[in-house]
């Protein structure tokens, strides 16, 4: 190690010494940086500044760590000795694995403040860091033999970093680690016996104040807050939140206060403590694990009733400064693993002076290519790790060489298939959807290789020759179904920047030359079929415009939605899948050339979207559908959205793999999207608006791992042509309490787990099914939360949940009440279930939580005021809980789930309000007026706000509806329906629902 | 001795799709030769066991047809849902299920094999057991069928119904 020092200077890319993050640090042997030092910086992002005193621990234990810690740490180092075997411990989690214990946000087990404290008093007793740190504890703590004979012994020995090392490394019991609790404090009842503390404060919560009691405890989630010293016995205890529902036999008397009931009202809250602890973890928008504690044993698995999975968004959008870095690797190739394949990260770890790295995932130890290669730095630490992005990011990108290509990277295809029939020339379907093309393609991506094509059909199909040397293009006209041939080998697919002009030229003629179709067929097989030999040369990206049934040739399909009495029957669910295999070999197929479908669909009637979208389904697209088109309404909607789905940056020919520690593997896979092995995804052509779910199990009785890991690998061509692979690594720590688990939930991502689930159940039984299994799995999570609890306190009839999951029983609430799984015929055509359930299951979580628990906020008071500006959104969109009590007839509201904004005016909403928004016709009926920008201050104010909603997420358009109070049925189709907290038809409103989990928790707890 | 070539051949057709299930298991096929090879041979397993099972009933082996019919029955009720074929989308999602109703077939098959030879193997061993002096079989024509020395009809007849009775129980009154 020294003589490597010696050589520092030499290396190649000398970044000097004292720029290194030492520099702030007292000298070596001194203090800190050898000990704290050596995990710290090896974790640390560079930019991140050094804090040579107090924590240097800090960053891989994060702020979680119970106060006690950093001292201790800061203070040993005097006295240990240079760790010469520093290389084997210098690495992070595992090593952090003593940390990962003690990370966890929530109570500071009593087990840990006492070894600090004892170590504390041993070695510089003046020097007591924090005063508040619980001298008492010692008494409470786990029995003190065991603790003072295991750690100060291994603190006094000559072999300092050994007790860095025991920590993780030692055997548990004597471990002062969360999990090792139980087992010190024998069963859990004492923790009821003093009287101070969480239980009693949970009983003495008087019933007649119904809210949900928050657990003092809970407030250890706080980083900075230390326990004092009384409290302690309250780390013990499971902190949850109780709803109490003491007037249950009495049902709905207005004991039941149902205001204090939560409501997500400031969105989704992601756990932000686990990405605290872990600096070094991809950003939950690429990746949001169900629980950020992983069971280590298959039994502690089956009594976690909730998925054990994740959510990934492989291209989520990055806000600006935070992009993912991209990486060329050169001559060395990429770092993998030999063994599991999986790629350098920062997880990894260094040995051997440099010359082998072992693997976080299955820990094997690989050799260093010579290009590679670095030394490492007394404390085991790469020396040139400030610039190896790969080494201290979770994500990054990195260009794959031509081993990782089986074909020279594609150019980005658009290839489009217009239904030109009467109905979409008459809606103006045809025209907007030109010019909306006609206006992106300057943005499309990939300029100069971009290539385009069209074909448009009604009973025939029509072909376009759009050589570069044309100054018109051709038409050819195709009107054998049965036997379907290209008439051109090439020139139907053009390079764009070549045959800029000509293809101008067709969208400008294309509206004209169909306004007098009155074609009603649709010979919309046949079609795919040529789109398909069109495009299997290369892929690329398939649009389909699709206005009526198809009707002619191949893949024909039959009204078969219009049939009330299916529902209900066994035979339900068959309205919900393809009608017939062509939709889902020509899906198949597709995905197998690298074609991604999108499906845009305008019938105001029956279209048979299950089939159609299944085509969307199998190629990682997505489904459009605007029922009824007009494009004087929809008109906007289907600009923006078309705009973006061409324009937003995508990736071609991919595929996703993720990648886990030995023991677990990924066992289901939720979305659009076609396995093309057991856990290889193929994604033809995927976005940053596409989320996939997956599920996972254990395969070993037994973790014997400290955390583990995860790491998604994304291979695909991006527009410019090269081929890159985006890597997002995250780690989870292995815990053995399912208390624990509970605490480190994600309901975001729970939630987006089961409407997948849920919407897939659809597809293989009655709705009622699939909302009762729903039900059924939150039950069962919350009875076995139930139970962990049940032995502590008297719990009275109350409803219990873990803070992290109180959300849960409203989003299933919601999920039940959501387009695609709501009630029964009446209440969504069979085509906008199928469409919602298609667009579900694609969304990222931030999206989907908000489309099942939408936003209504109100804005009269707010556009009455004379100064207030747009400055802060926040302020203005004070969520309300969506029930009808929340709408005041003499305000103005809006409703915003993300898709739809219905602006909702109070039946005595001030006229001078409606005059400003509406102009003349204000009193005239809402169905008929659409929202425009008047002259006045008001107006303008209120578009400005609908303008920066609409930005907020530009994902998806949402379209503006109004209506006035009391306007049915438009009220209630629109607005009233989606008050999930309210009884509508056959559902169940909130409170009832609550009740409802309440009593089948109950039964057979 | 059609029996047995039918019933090898489903056999056969059975084993197939679980070699190839178990290939895209573990990657070594892709899902789209799996399938097309998988749906190759499901509906000519489906005829040949038609076949047997029609077969049994023109040969009048009662209780071996009736034997055969629930493997029918849910054959023909697969056919009448179009779910007889693999469906290349969703093949993984129900790889297990796949795979367990294949090998729950073969066992049926095997099954059905064994019995129809068993006969058969009571004489042969009968034959074997006896000094080879007295050995009487003099030619086996195929699984089902023998030529033996005719003086022998009687002690097979009484062999074969005395293992019957050991094998059956009466109720005592």
């Amino acid at each position: 190690m020294n003589t490597e020092n010696r050589n520092f200077p030499a290396r190649p890319p000398p970044p000097p010494f004292s720029s290194s993050p030492f520099a702030s640090a007292p000298p070596p042997g001194v203090v800190p940086p050898q000990s704290g030092g050596p995990e710290a910086v090896g974790f640390r992002p560079p930019a991140r500044p050094f804090t040579p005193s107090g924590p240097p621990m800090a960053p891989p234990a994060g702020v979680m760590r119970p106060a006690g810690q950093p001292p201790l740490v800061s203070q040993l180092p005097g006295s240990r000795p240079p760790p010469p075997s520093f290389p084997s411990t210098a690495y992070g989690p595992p090593g952090g694995g003593g940390g990962s214990f003690q990370r966890f946000p929530t109570p500071p087990p009593s087990g840990v403040p006492p070894p600090p404290q004892t170590l504390a008093g041993h070695l510089s007793p003046p020097m007591s860091f924090r005063p508040q740190q619980p001298m008492a504890s010692v008494t409470m703590g786990p029995p003190p033999p065991s603790m003072t004979s295991g750690i100060p012994g291994g603190f006094a020995s000559p072999s300092g970093p050994g007790f860095q090392q025991s920590m993780p490394g030692g055997p548990q019991p004597s471990y002062p680690g969360y999990p090792s609790n139980q087992v010190l404090q024998g069963p859990p009842k004492p923790f009821q016996t003093p009287s101070q503390g969480p239980p009693s404060a949970v009983s003495s919560y008087p019933p007649q104040t119904g809210g949900f009691a928050q657990h003092p405890g809970q407030q250890n989630m706080h980083p900075s807050y230390a326990p004092p010293p009384t409290s302690n016995v309250q780390g013990l205890v499971e902190d949850f939140n109780s709803l109490s529902l003491s007037n249950i036999p009495g049902s709905l008397e207005p004991g039941l206060d149902h205001t204090s009931f939560p409501r997500p009202l400031d969105g989704d809250v992601e756990p932000s403590s686990f990405a605290e602890a872990y600096p070094m973890n991809c950003h939950s928008r690429y990746l949001r694990l169900t629980t950020n504690a992983i069971p280590n044993s298959q039994s502690l698995a089956s009594r976690w009733h909730l998925p054990l999975g994740a959510v990934v968004c492989p291209l989520a959008e990055a806000p600006e400064g935070e992009e993912v870095p991209l990486i060329d690797f050169g001559s060395s190739g990429i770092i993998r693993c030999r063994r599991c394949r999986t790629y350098v990260n920062p997880y990894v770890t260094f040995t051997d002076s440099g010359r082998k790295w072992r693997c976080n995932i299955c820990s094997m130890l690989n050799d260093v290519p010579g290009e590679y290669f670095s030394h490492l730095d007394a404390t085991g630490r790469r020396m040139d790790l400030d610039q190896r992005l790969e080494l201290t990011k979770g994500s990054v990108e990195i260009i794959a060489p031509t081993e990782y290509m089986v074909r020279p990277p594609m150019p980005p295809i658009y290839f489009f298939l217009i239904d030109v029939s009467f109905s979409a020339t008459k809606s103006g379907m045809l025209e907007v959807a030109t010019q909306t093309i006609k206006s992106c393609l300057d943005n499309l991506p990939g300029y100069p290789r971009t290539q385009i094509g069209f074909i448009t059909y009604d009973s025939t199909l029509h072909f376009y020759n759009m050589k570069s040397s044309l100054s018109q293009p051709q038409m050819m006209v195709v009107s054998d179904l049965d036997d379907i041939f290209v008439p051109l080998p090439d020139d139907l697919l053009v390079n764009l920047s070549e045959s800029r002009n000509v293809v101008e030229a067709f969208l400008d003629s294309l509206p004209l030359m169909f306004q007098n179709n009155v074609n009603v067929e649709s010979a919309f097989g046949p079609a795919l079929k040529a789109a398909y030999m069109v495009m299997n040369q290369l892929g690329g990206k398939l649009l389909i415009f699709q206005n009526s049934l198809p009707s002619l040739g191949v893949g024909r399909l039959k009204l078969r939605g219009d049939d009330p009495r299916v529902y209900g029957t066994d035979k339900e669910y068959t309205l919900r899948v393809a009608e017939d295999t062509f939709y889902k070999q020509m899906a198949a197929d597709c995905t197998k050339f690298q074609i991604g479908i999108n499906v845009y669909a305008f019938s105001d009637k029956y279209t048979d979207i299950a089939s159609l979208g299944t085509l969307a389904k199998y190629t990682g697209g997505q489904v459009y559908y605007y029922p009824g088109f007009q494009s004087s309404i929809h008109g906007d909607k289907l600009r923006h959205e078309l705009a973006r789905d061409l324009t937003r940056e995508t990736a071609w020919e991919s595929v996703m793999r993720i990648r886990c520690g030995k023991g677990i593997r990924f066992s289901s896979y939720h979305g659009n999207f076609m396995l093309r092995s057991t856990d290889l995804l193929a994604l033809p052509a995927v976005d940053c608006d596409k989320a996939y779910a997956m599920q996972l199990t254990l395969e070993e009785t037994l973790l014997t791992t400290q955390t583990v890991y995860f790491q998604v690998a994304l291979l695909y061509t991006a527009s410019c042509g090269e081929r890159r692979i985006r890597v997002h690594t995250a780690v989870a720590p292995v815990v053995t309490d399912l208390g624990e688990m509970y605490r480190q939930a994600d309901t975001g991502s729970i939630v987006s787990v089961y409407s997948r689930l849920a919407i897939e159940k659809t597809l293989s039984s009655k709705l009622d099914d699939a909302r009762n299994v729903i039900q059924q799995k939150i039950v069962k999570a919350l009875r076995e939360y139930r139970n962990l609890n049940a032995v502590q306190h008297r719990l009275g009839s109350r409803l219990i949940y873990p803070e992290s999951l109180k959300f849960l029983p409203l989003y299933g609430l919601a999920i039940g009440k959501s387009t695609p799984l709501q009630g029964g015929p009446a209440d969504a055509s069979l085509d906008e279930r199928c469409a919602a359930g298609f667009t579900m299951m694609a969304l990222p979580v931030k999206k989907l939580l908000k489309l099942l628990y939408p936003s209504l906020f109100r804005v009269d008071e707010w556009l009455l005021k004379p100064l207030a500006d747009l400055d802060d959104l926040k302020d203005v969109v004070r969520r309300l809980p969506l029930a009808a009590e929340s709408l005041d007839s003499r305000g103005l509201y809006i409703y915003d789930d993300g898709f739809r904004l219905v602006l909702w005016f109070g039946r005595m909403l001030s006229p001078d309000i409606a005059k400003n928004l509406l102009g003349a016709d204000f009193a005239a009926e809402l169905s008929r007026v659409t929202l425009q920008e008047q002259e006045n201050g008001m107006s303008k104010k209120l578009m400005r706000l609908i303008k920066k909603v609409r930005e907020n997420d530009p994902s998806y358009h949402p379209m503006c509806f109004l209506v006035r109070q009391g306007e049915q049925p438009r009220e209630g189709f629109l607005l009233l329906r989606h008050l999930i907290e309210d009884q509508m038809g056959g559902s169940t409103s909130y409170v009832d629902w609550v009740l409802q989990l309440h009593r089948q928790i109950q039964q057979n707890a | 001795m059609s029996c047995v070539m039918s019933s090898t051949i489903a056999q056969w057709s059975l084993s197939f799709s679980l070699v190839c299930l178990a290939d895209l298991e573990f990657d070594y096929i892709n899902p789209y030769d799996s399938a097309s090879r998988i749906n190759s041979v499901v509906l000519p397993e489906f005829i040949i066991q038609g076949v047997l099972c029609v077969f049994y009933l023109l040969t009048r082996h009662w209780f071996m047809s009736l034997l055969c019919l629930p493997y029918l029955f849910y054959n023909f009720q697969l056919y009448s849902k179009r779910q007889h074929l693999v469906d290349v989308t969703e093949i993984f999602n129900l790889l297990n299920w796949e795979k367990k109703k294949r090998l729950f077939k073969l066992a049926y098959i095997i099954l059905n094999l064994f019995l129809t030879i068993f006969w058969l193997k009571l004489i042969v061993n009968m034959n074997n057991s006896m000094p080879s002096s007295q050995r009487f079989i003099i030619h086996v024509l195929d699984s089902t069928h023998l030529f033996v020395q005719p003086h022998v009809e009687q002690m097979i007849r009484s062999a074969i119904a005395e293992f019957r009775n050991q094998n059956s129980y009466e109720k005592p009154t």
